[in-house]
């Protein structure tokens, strides 16, 4: 079964529908890029598989394997975080929150999982370093770090390579695919068709008016990069 | 820590160089002197006096003020109040006072709006079923 | 010096004086643990508006002549801060400009009712009294210390308990909300909290004041350091010597209490950012 299906999807926000009768399924293990222009709805779709939204119409089915709280979720970053004084290791370790329930403290293995994330993305030098002093991309890691403590299983990232210089980019995807490879469903939300195409297994392109594609990069390759 | 203590000192040595040191005259010992406090302190302690009587009643105070005085037509008799002069509680308060008997004899109520020290024991009286708190000044000074 | 210290002995074996200082140091702590919070939210002028809203419903007890002012004070302030605070995120224009009103309505109607129903001998005093805070932390009962240190016993307790999730709330409420926190309960939670600091912290500094209590401890905290945990730790310190000290100056040197205080924290605020600008040169 799917890790994650979407069945006859109806979004919209403030009373407009963006996107009607939108089905899809991930599996465990691809790498999904969810592409299309401006206010196409992919924000909203992103949120809506996150609860953070509610459908119009339409279900979420996700396979027995995981909870909703265990999707690592890398949200596009606020102007007031970028501004919030908190440590490297403070952030990340917010990303254990899903697990610890009433308790008002963190175990020794949470911490350890952040340590071990911070690792994993190069950025455990930085763990005590304040989260407004550093550069956009490392910025980004640490929010990348913090998705990965909240789960293995599946990543949803919103663009997460905005803002940030090619050098950089080229780090985050490339960091990105790693994860995809040592089995992390990654679904992404991306401006950057090229990329996409390169490092995904499949797309959704979602295009204004609804009109909608999914399948497999090859295929999208081959129907000529729908509105590249 | 040490930024607050410099701060600290600052401050209080410049608040000192406001406020009055001790008195070197020779003074009744009583259990409140609002002479001797600060206009905060004095608005404070005017509020529980006036809020919290029963926890004063018996305390002899020693406070300044001016002398207001009236005749109340309905108890036909002569009205006195010491009048403080508050800035900082928002407000002005206000005590009757009533001299002892060996005082209205030797000095007399003093004149309508002169400024007074008066050293007063806090007590009360009831009147149609009112209780009404005063101080029983046993000594007065005319200031000006 | 000595003369000042044996002044302030004197002051001090005074029982209101003691009362004062305990629960000044107390409401100072739970505000400015909650300004940290309400600053990164972006929610600064909410305490603000709330404080409006307090002095509104003085104005109703006080029409009422109900001498403990707390029992309409602390509801009404509750209900608004679940109002205002329901939706976590305050970005749109209208929720600004609904605040605004709110906030100068409670304001204005508040004084029209005092003006015209209050008994009191002295309605200027008691409206700037309820604005400023002049000498109301001078005058507390017993009751009212109990009742302070239970309430910001209680403040402390929450927060520590949820610190984590107050953290994670404050920092991404979408991340939060996604990984299964349930941000709208911590939100339910804060405003609750803000809610009850605002009602004791009127009797502290006075309705127009209560934002420099939240405000400046945070602010000054983040200038200097970098983790939200010694932001938070230095917040409070900050906070609680500066009312501890704009209290004592306040008796000494005959100002009104709530304003002394004030100064005191922008003296702070101004003091930690010589010290974050030189550190950051450094």
């Amino acid at each position: 079964m799917p890790q994650l299906t979407c069945e006859k999807l109806t979004l919209g926000y403030e009373g407009k529908t963006v996107v009607s009768d939108l089905s899809f399924a991930v599996n465990a293990g691809e790498y999904l890029c969810i592409v299309g222009e401006n206010g196409s709805g992919k924000s909203t779709l992103m949120k809506t598989i996150l609860n953070l939204k509610t459908p119009i119409s339409g279900k979420i089915v996700t396979d027995s394997g995981f909870a909703t709280t265990e999707i690592g979720y890398m949200p596009q970053q606020t102007a007031a975080q970028k501004d919030f004084p908190a440590s490297v290791r403070e952030v990340v370790r917010s990303g254990c929150l899903n697990r610890v329930g009433l308790r008002p403290f963190f175990t020794r293995a949470e911490k350890q999982l952040a340590e071990d994330n911070m690792q994993k993305l190069g950025i455990d030098h930085l763990a005590k370093r304040c989260y407004r002093e550093l550069s956009g991309g490392q910025q980004q890691r640490v929010l990348l770090a913090r998705a990965l403590c909240a789960t293995r299983k599946i990543l949803l990232l919103d663009e997460p390579a905005a803002g940030l210089d090619p050098n950089a980019t080229a780090e985050m995807y490339e960091v990105i695919a790693s994860l995809n490879k040592g089995g992390t469903t990654i679904i992404m939300i991306s401006h950057d068709i090229e990329a996409s195409v390169r490092y995904a297994s499949h797309i959704l392109h979602i295009g204004k008016g609804s009109s909608v594609f999914f399948g497999t990069k090859e295929d999208y390759v081959d129907r000529g990069g729908y509105g590249a | 820590m040490k930024k607050f203590l410099v701060i600290f000192i600052a401050v209080a040595l410049l608040a000192g160089c406001g406020s009055q040191g001790g008195d070197t005259e020779e003074r009744t010992p009583v259990d409140i002197d609002m002479t001797q406090m600060s206009v905060t302190m004095v608005s404070a302690q005017a509020a529980q006096l006036e809020f919290n009587p029963t926890a004063h009643l018996g305390q002899v105070v020693r406070i300044r003020g001016s002398h207001y005085t009236f005749y109340w037509e309905m108890f036909q008799a002569n009205i006195h109040y010491i009048v403080l002069d508050l800035t900082v509680g928002c407000c002005g308060a206000a005590f009757e006072f009533i001299l002892s008997d060996e005082l209205i004899e030797t000095v007399g109520y003093p004149p309508h709006g002169a400024i007074i020290e008066i050293v007063g024991t806090y007590k009360y009286y009831e009147v149609a079923n009112e209780t009404f708190h005063f101080f029983a000044v046993t000594e007065i000074t005319v200031k000006e | 010096m000595t003369d000042i210290i044996d002044r302030l002995a004197f002051y001090f074996s005074f029982t209101f004086v003691q009362y004062a200082i305990i629960v000044g140091v107390l409401i100072a702590l739970c505000s400015s643990l909650l300004g940290v919070t309400l600053v990164l939210k972006r929610f600064s002028f909410i305490g603000d508006g709330l404080s409006h809203v307090a002095f509104g419903a003085i104005a109703i007890a006080a029409a009422f002549s109900l001498t403990n002012q707390f029992i309409v004070v602390l509801p009404v302030t509750i209900i608004s801060a679940i109002l205002l605070l329901r939706t976590g995120q305050n970005t749109n224009i209208k929720g600004d400009a609904a605040l605004a009103m709110i906030s100068v309505s409670a304001l204005g109607i508040g004084y029209l009712i005092l003006n015209v129903f209050s008994a009191s001998a002295n309605l200027a005093g008691d409206v700037c009294t309820a604005l400023f805070g002049s000498i109301s932390i001078l005058t507390l009962s017993t009751t009212d210390v109990w009742l302070s240190i239970v309430l910001s016993v209680l403040v402390i307790a929450v927060f520590l308990l949820f610190y984590h999730k107050i953290f994670s709330v404050t920092f991404d409420e979408d991340f939060s909300t996604a990984t299964g926190t349930r941000a709208k309960t911590y939100n339910f939670i804060l405003a609750i909290v803000i809610a009850v600091i605002i009602s004791l912290a009127i009797n502290l500094v006075g309705a127009l004041l209560i934002s420099a209590l939240v405000i400046f401890p945070a602010l000054s905290a983040m200038r200097v350091f970098r983790s939200f945990k010694s932001v938070t730790i230095c917040s409070v310190i900050f906070s609680m010597v500066c009312a501890a000290l704009g209290i004592v100056i306040s008796i000494l040197a005959g100002t009104p209490v709530g304003s002394t205080i004030v100064a005191v924290d922008i003296v702070g605020f101004a003091i930690f950012s010589l010290i974050g600008f030189i550190v950051k040169r450094g």
